[in-house]
């Protein structure tokens, strides 16, 4: 009985994909060439070196001041995103002006630019002779090539993100939730703490959340 | 007092929204606000809550104004259409709210969600969150959260919107039982018809922004004093039929001698009786007739009856299309078992009861002097939007005598029927002479393109004029979303003694208005000549519409010549009534 069993069902079943087989070499193949080789050439290079090497590479003086500078820098560029990136995405979602479209557009700017030419966009406004940085240098502030520099870049690159994961969550914050609230005796800094705030927290939090693996990468930017 | 709305007005963009608003709303009472979308009520609900600033009137609460309170401090319980439930909060948390936000303590929290969860039948559900419940228990949870304050007022917009029919009506009951254990003053939202009915101590009905009328459902339903009304509670025909005093009569009027006066009159389904020959008929015999369309619903049987055409036709007043006239019967089983009709069986068509609509405004007649003028006139976008919003008919009237530059009226036929049209020309005040005359009650002055009137300013030229004017105004301005201006124009030399009798003229137009008409309007007092004050007001905008209310012919030409030769882009609608014939409006409930 079962020997009838296993041979009336054939062994293998055509699937509702076809070319399964196929495109799925294909796509491991790359993903072994593009992704996995290079890391475990990073991984065999870092082998190489003696466990005391390998430390005293990596707790580098230069090294640790380079961590400082991409970590701290991306966070507290999240963080001014977070805040800023917030109030735009308010400002897109709940109020009608002219212009609101181009402006829409433009928050994606960043992302459509390569980092070289933000980079010397960058520069050319920041810069000791820069249209910005010529004002800020005697009083002392110098923008281009340091950490300050570096927050502005990365602010710039992660505005758009945050803006678009926090929109659509805004946009989902239904007035009639505020307008509940409000008749329920509510202040507006209450409203907000506890309506608005809450239902946009995990989007805020997805906006911030990749910034921080973002910097090493982002950071050559300016 | 419970609530009270004094001449509120928003508008958006200038457009008014809600359109001169006054009602008072008694203690304990449960008002429903009904009206088809956009009509303006969810507007009204959302200025009493104060979530909507209003651009004009007052509003108070218990006495106490609160046109300029934020919605935080007024202190009113809302319910939402979709529910409006805080979903990141779970029930207790969401109907404590209010409560945590006047920092009540805790045990007294507890025990007043408690009292509120017995009260909307939740109880134990305290812990789920909003998306665990379904809709009909979430739209109790947010009944519960909005009466959590103790609110003085309980305002609900359309809370059974987004509910299938079954968890509706169990949801109706449950808010109609809170309501009067609480007695609560309660403002519910709808464009149901059949919920107004179940839930309301009284009804106000709202169209293109303005509260028509308002009242209990069963005199709403069986006493309407205007078409929409009429029509948009339950079905109704609307006859047009000429009232003599001999009473009401259907038809082509056999002409008594005596004056007789178009009409609008109600013929609810449910009052037309059907049998196969006139004298079968219990009834009073109104036509002969062919089932067109039978629909089995049940407990009734719906039917449409087309009328025969012939010579005692009965004019629906329906919207220009003398072809399918159409009546709607209703009829219940043992009616159906006494007479089984079929599709396409010839019928007797009688009627048990009607009732006539006090609106001056019965219906059109487009006039001129040539078929094809005729033609143009009756296809005028405002005079074809107008016929459409009061579901009244325009009829056509060649009158060779109009074209004439030397007019002679006599040769017009004496009898007119609801309101002239004509075309404006320069000449146009001979042919309204020419009209008013030979019988025109109404003469209606139609510039073309002139587009749909956001003011209508009223004025009469003599006191005797004035319950007539007032009266079709009010008729026209239940059909068009515009705001209505009382214009009283005073001698320029008016002794600064005899302006406050002026003054109080002007508000005994605006009660008179109010109490008889159903109709708000503003006042404005100008003093100088009328004409140039007249011209001067409506020079201000295109789109206004003058009525002008006389009680003389004579002298016409004089009196208001410049006047008409200065606004030819304005529509102009002339209210005439002898001085000496005027006596009280067309009040009277006909009975067959």
């Amino acid at each position: 009985m079962s020997a009838v069993g296993v041979l009336s069902k054939p062994l293998r079943q055509p699937s509702v994909l076809p070319g399964f087989g196929l495109t799925f070499g294909f796509t491991t193949f790359f993903l072994s060439a593009v992704v996995l080789l290079p890391l475990a050439a990073l991984v065999l290079m870092a082998a190489r070196l003696s466990p005391s090497e390998f430390l005293n590479v990596i707790l580098d003086p230069r090294a640790i001041g380079s961590y400082r500078l991409s970590f701290g820098a991306s966070l507290l560029a999240a963080a001014i995103n977070a805040v800023f990136g917030f109030v735009i995405a308010w400002t897109l979602v709940r109020y009608e002006f002219p212009g609101k479209k181009i402006i829409d557009a433009l928050i994606d700017m960043p992302f459509a630019l390569p980092t070289a030419v933000s980079g010397i966009a960058l520069t050319t406004v920041f810069a000791q002779n820069g249209w910005v940085g010529k004002y800020l240098e005697p009083l002392g502030i110098k923008v281009a090539y340091t950490w300050i520099g570096v927050t502005v870049a990365l602010t710039l690159i992660g505005m758009p993100f945050m803006v678009r994961t926090v929109q659509p969550a805004l946009e989902e914050v239904q007035k009639d939730l505020e307008d509940a609230a409000e008749t329920l005796g509510a202040g507006r800094f209450h409203i907000f703490r506890r309506i608005i705030l809450p239902t946009v927290l995990p989007a805020l939090l997805t906006g911030f959340a990749p910034s921080p693996s973002r910097a090493p990468s982002a950071s050559t930017a300016p | 007092m419970s609530i009270t709305l004094d001449q509120v007005t928003k508008r958006y963009q200038g457009v008014p929204v809600v359109n001169d608003v006054s009602v008072e709303i008694g203690e304990g009472e449960f008002f429903v606000l009904l009206g088809p979308s956009g009509s303006g009520k969810s507007t009204l609900l959302r200025a009493i809550a104060g979530l909507t600033g209003v651009s004009h009137g007052r509003i108070a609460l218990h006495g106490r104004d609160v046109t300029h309170t934020s919605a935080r401090e007024r202190g009113v319980g809302l319910v939402f259409q979709n529910y409006a439930l805080f979903r990141h909060m779970n029930v207790a948390d969401n109907i404590e709210f209010a409560l945590r936000v006047r920092r009540m303590k805790r045990a007294d929290r507890l025990a007043r969600r408690k009292e509120l969860l017995r009260l909307v039948a939740l109880e134990g559900m305290d812990e789920r969150l909003p998306a665990q419940l379904s809709g009909g228990q979430q739209q109790r949870v947010a009944v519960a959260r909005a009466l959590a304050h103790k609110p003085e007022v309980l305002l609900l917009d359309e809370p059974f919107g987004a509910l299938d029919a079954k968890i509706r009506e169990e949801l109706r009951r449950t808010i109609r039982q809170v309501q009067r254990e609480l007695g609560i003053t309660t403002v519910l939202v709808t464009h149901d018809q059949e919920e107004a009915f179940a839930l309301a101590d009284r009804i106000g009905v709202m169209n293109l922004g303005r509260l028509l009328e308002m009242g209990r459902p069963d005199e709403l339903y069986t006493r309407p004093t205007t078409r929409f009304v009429a029509t948009f509670l339950g079905a109704a025909n609307l006859l047009l039929g000429h009232q003599t005093r001999n009473g009401i009569h259907f038809g082509n009027p056999g002409f008594d001698g005596g004056r007789s006066h178009e009409v609008v009159a109600v013929l609810r389904p449910e009052e037309v009786e059907l049998a196969s020959s006139r004298s079968a008929l219990g009834a009073r015999y109104l036509a002969a007739g062919a089932v067109e369309e039978i629909i089995f619903t049940g407990a009734l049987e719906r039917m449409r009856v087309r009328l025969t055409k012939g010579s005692d036709e009965v004019q629906l007043a329906r919207a220009n299309n003398g072809d399918d006239a159409f009546l709607e019967v209703t009829r219940t089983q043992p009616e159906q078992r006494a007479f089984a009709v079929k599709i396409g069986q010839d019928v007797s068509v009688g009627f048990r009861r009607v009732h006539v609509l006090p609106t001056p405004l019965s219906s059109f007649t487009a006039c001129a002097a040539n078929e094809a003028d005729v033609e143009t006139l009756s296809r005028h976008p405002l005079l074809v939007e107008l016929a459409a919003r009061m579901s009244t008919r325009v009829a056509s009237r060649v009158e060779p005598a109009l074209a004439s530059s030397n007019m002679d009226c006599t040769a017009m036929d004496r009898h007119f029927a609801g309101a002239a049209v004509i075309a404006s020309r320069p000449d146009a005040l001979k042919s309204i002479e020419c009209l008013l005359t030979r019988g025109a009650e109404e003469v209606f002055v139609l510039p073309p393109n002139a587009p749909s009137p956001q003011r209508v300013l009223i004025h009469w030229a003599d006191e005797a004029a004035r319950t007539a004017t007032l009266a079709v105004s009010a008729s026209m301005l239940r059909h068009v979303s515009a705001e209505a201006v009382y214009l009283d124009v005073k001698p320029e030399h008016t002794p600064a003694a005899e302006r406050p009798q002026g003054m109080r003229a002007l508000l005994d137009a605006r009660s008179e208005a109010q109490a008889v008409h159903g109709l708000e309007m503003r006042t404005e007092m100008h003093f100088g000549d009328v004409t140039s004050e007249l011209v001067r007001r409506l020079g201000d905008s295109s789109d206004q519409l003058l009525i002008l209310g006389i009680s003389q012919i004579a002298g016409l030409a004089q009196r208001f010549g410049t006047l008409l030769a200065s606004l030819p882009n304005t529509p102009l609608l002339i209210v005439y009534r002898e001085a000496e014939s005027l006596t009280e409006p067309q009040t009277a409930v006909g009975m067959a």
